[in-house]
């Protein structure tokens, strides 16, 4: 049964998501700085128009006074749902004025993708492109991995009551601290020790290879929040591939590791439980996944014509699934080679790491390794109930921060969640694949748009036709709130359209 | 089309292997034919010209950064791919202005062996220059047209939204006291 | 809850900024040994396979 939505619900939920909105006004500041630094003066322009637009629709939509009560659950999932589509409407305004984007929706694309630390691209020209854009561009991916309401929340802005449930509502399973709002601050607070130790890395590592100052900054620090964010943008068009340099990889896939710890786990260890690390249930299964795809990988590549030396399999191998298992999908590779010399064992390892994702609470994508763990669990679980005498009470115990019991609700959560996302690959696969792509892309984009990776096989680009990137638009915004909050909102729409009965 | 420069591409290049002095005629400034590639199609055909020497011309981009044995990359644009070229420090004396968002980079001619997988750089594509790179235009600054427009209408909607904040902060505080009775 | 018996309580009111450092030297360390290793194996599956 659908609870149908009241106008006074609808004004709650246009109040909250102008608060968000007005947000990504206020933080279109840092990109027009940076024009303003960097002499850019029309880029300048764009993002003055951007914050205008931004802060009238946004407090326009605040101004809606929203319910006494309390934000209720089925409220927070419609907040969620809404904000993450409306800031990325938002925040592409400036981005559609400049000249490497060729329509509004391209310029969607972009911030859609950011704000869901995707990283997938409909950019052109990259090379050339402004560095306030760039800076605008890699902090979608700060401001939405970090969580555009964990944002808002870390600010403690008006969200009296309810906060939690919108916090649940962005798909984040739980509380790091007791309260919600030391939650989000701690989460800023990993985020800017990690964003900080790597960005000075990465700037000493471009000083030396003799990098301009400005330049090795500003790289160092998009790359450093593209890869932490588990997102997978960069300043220039060959992606990672543009530094052609072992050590700026390393970096990087040790914060794609950072990025997609869950932070409870961050939060255990830096309470000064080491051990955690070792014990919990989802870095056992992102290490024991990370390692049995990295073996298919290599013994792909091993067989293949070009890639067969060590270092490639290591540079080439090892280091895409870590940016492909991480939901981060930085990329040494040109989009047309995974399809053809990568070979088809490796290309299929690549698939697999994509869409198992990283962690809970991170900003990984994909369907999860806590879940992953889980379904382990609860397949040892059957067998061990079917080879027990019936009187026998089998439990299944497994650790996440603590010792917990594998319960039947759990089970059928993940199993719910694992075939909406599986539907959703298969999905845009089918899709992809109607629009004439071949269906090994068709797949490997399907589940990086679906998964929020961002590697490409080159089905995206500016040219790609209108419907595919709308379906990439769709899959990545559903797969970051992972379907509920968006299946929540087609619930109501529905109901809300269906004539009422008359009882 | 593609396709077509490509082949004509490829095939001047296999000849250049044989007759060194196709070098000098192919980086005179209008030559005949198209004899060299673009960085596009080095990565298009990059199964048929691997191992292969080529000359290819784009403009240099970016950064020049430091690789080993005294040699760096510079990152070579061209038809919207960029292609890193791996080159001794003295052989990239004459390359100066890369290309960002204020100015074309040198529109660089580079002859090099197309590496697939480069061997020496963990699986790369790339190529190693054989020759000095040779700038065939010198690098330009890009005139921005400043939309004026844009920043007028964004200044009058921040004021706007100032008086839509002060309204909103006055509706909070009634909203407060409203929950308060 | 079951498993309210034998969870640390106090761990939770424990501030998380107090081992930030080693916490955080922990955490790359383990990663960086992990990368490692996995590196380690493929490079020796590799090396198996063509040997």
């Amino acid at each position: 049964m659908w609870i149908r939505l009241r106008i006074a619900d609808l004004e709650t939920i246009v109040h909250y998501t102008g608060i968000f909105v007005a947000g990504i006004g206020a933080v279109m500041v840092v990109p027009l700085a940076t024009a303003v630094l960097a002499a850019e003066w029309a880029p300048a322009m764009d993002y003055l128009l951007g914050i205008g637009v931004a802060l009238v629709v946004g407090l326009s939509m605040a101004l809606v006074r929203p319910a006494q009560h309390r934000i209720t659950h089925a409220h927070a999932l419609m907040i969620a749902a809404f904000s993450w589509l409306a800031c990325s409407l938002v925040a592409a305004v400036p981005l559609a004025f400049s000249p490497n984007y060729a329509s509004y929706l391209d310029a969607v694309f972009d911030a859609l993708s950011g704000l869901t630390t995707s990283g997938l691209t409909v950019v052109s020209d990259l090379d050339h492109m402004a560095y306030s854009h760039n800076m605008w561009r890699h902090l979608t991916h700060l401001i939405g991995g970090q969580g555009i309401i964990v944002a808002a929340l870390s600010l403690a802005i008006g969200l009296r009551g309810g906060a939690f449930a919108l916090y649940l509502a962005e798909a984040r399973d739980e509380k790091v601290l007791p309260n919600v709002v030391n939650t989000a601050r701690f989460i800023w607070f990993v985020t800017a020790v990690y964003v900080a130790a790597g960005t000075a890395v990465l700037f000493v590592l471009n000083l030396v290879r003799g990098m301009v100052l400005s330049r090795a900054g500003l790289q160092a620090f998009w790359m450093v929040i593209a890869a932490y964010d588990t997102g997978g943008f960069a300043p220039q068009s060959q992606n990672q591939l543009y530094y052609h340099s072992a050590i700026f990889e390393i970096v990087t896939v040790t914060l794609m590791m950072a990025g997609t710890l869950n932070f409870n786990l961050h939060a255990a260890v830096w309470r000064g439980n080491r051990k955690e690390i070792f014990r919990n249930i989802e870095t056992r299964t992102l290490a024991f996944s990370i390692l049995a795809i990295s073996l298919i990988v290599s013994l792909g590549l091993a067989a293949t014509q070009y890639y067969d030396a060590v270092p490639s399999v290591i540079r080439k191998g090892v280091y895409h699934v870590f940016s492909a298992h991480t939901g981060t999908g930085h990329q040494t590779l040109y989009p047309s080679q995974w399809a053809g010399d990568f070979g088809q064992l490796a290309f299929i390892g690549i698939l697999l790491a994509m869409g198992l994702g990283g962690g809970m609470s991170s900003t990984g994508g994909g369907i999860k390794a806590l879940r992953v763990g889980l379904l382990f669990k609860a397949i040892s679980n059957n067998v061990r109930e079917a080879i027990s005498p019936r009187s026998a009470l089998v439990q299944t115990r497994y650790h996440h921060i603590r010792d917990k019991v594998l319960t039947p609700e759990l089970t059928v959560s993940v199993l719910i969640f694992f075939t909406l996302f599986v539907l959703s690959y298969v999905t845009g696969t089918i899709v992809g694949t109607g629009y004439g792509s071949p269906l090994m892309d068709a797949a490997f984009e399907s589940v990086s748009a679906s998964a929020n990776v961002g590697l490409s096989t080159g089905i995206t680009g500016p040219a790609m036709p209108t419907g595919l990137k709308l379906l990439y638009i769709v899959q990545m915004w559903i797969g970051r709130l992972e379907f509920i909050a968006v299946l929540a909102l087609f619930g109501y729409v529905l109901t809300a359209l269906r004539p009422s009965r008359t009882s | 089309m593609r396709a077509t420069t490509s082949r004509a591409g490829l095939t001047l290049a296999a000849a250049s292997l044989t007759a060194a002095g196709l070098l000098a005629s192919a980086l005179t400034p209008a030559p005949a034919l198209a004899a060299w590639i673009s960085p596009a199609e080095v990565v298009a055909d990059v199964n048929e010209l691997d191992g292969q020497t080529v000359t290819m011309v784009g403009e240099a981009i970016g950064d020049t950064m430091r690789a080993d044995q005294d040699h760096v990359w510079i990152n070579v644009l061209g038809d919207g791919t960029a292609v890193g070229v791996y080159v001794s420090n003295e052989d990239a004396a004459e390359v100066e202005g890369l290309g960002d968002y204020d100015r074309v980079g040198d529109r660089v001619s580079v002859r090099g062996v197309v590496n697939l997988a480069c061997e020496q750089h963990g699986g790369d594509l790339d190529i190693h220059a054989v020759a000095p790179l040779e700038v065939l235009e010198p690098s330009a600054p890009i005139e921005h047209y400043v939309p004026v427009w844009e920043g007028i209408l964004g200044a009058a909607l921040i004021v706007v939204a100032g008086f839509l904040f002060r309204a909103y902060r006055a509706r909070r505080l009634g909203w407060v006291e409203a929950r308060r009775r | 809850m079951a498993d309210a018996r034998d969870a640390p309580r106090e761990s939770l009111s424990q501030s998380p900024y107090r081992h930030w450092l080693t916490g955080l030297g922990t955490e790359v360390g383990t990663f960086l040994a992990f990368g490692l290793f996995v590196s380690a194996v493929a490079a020796l599956i590799v090396v198996l396979l063509q040997g």
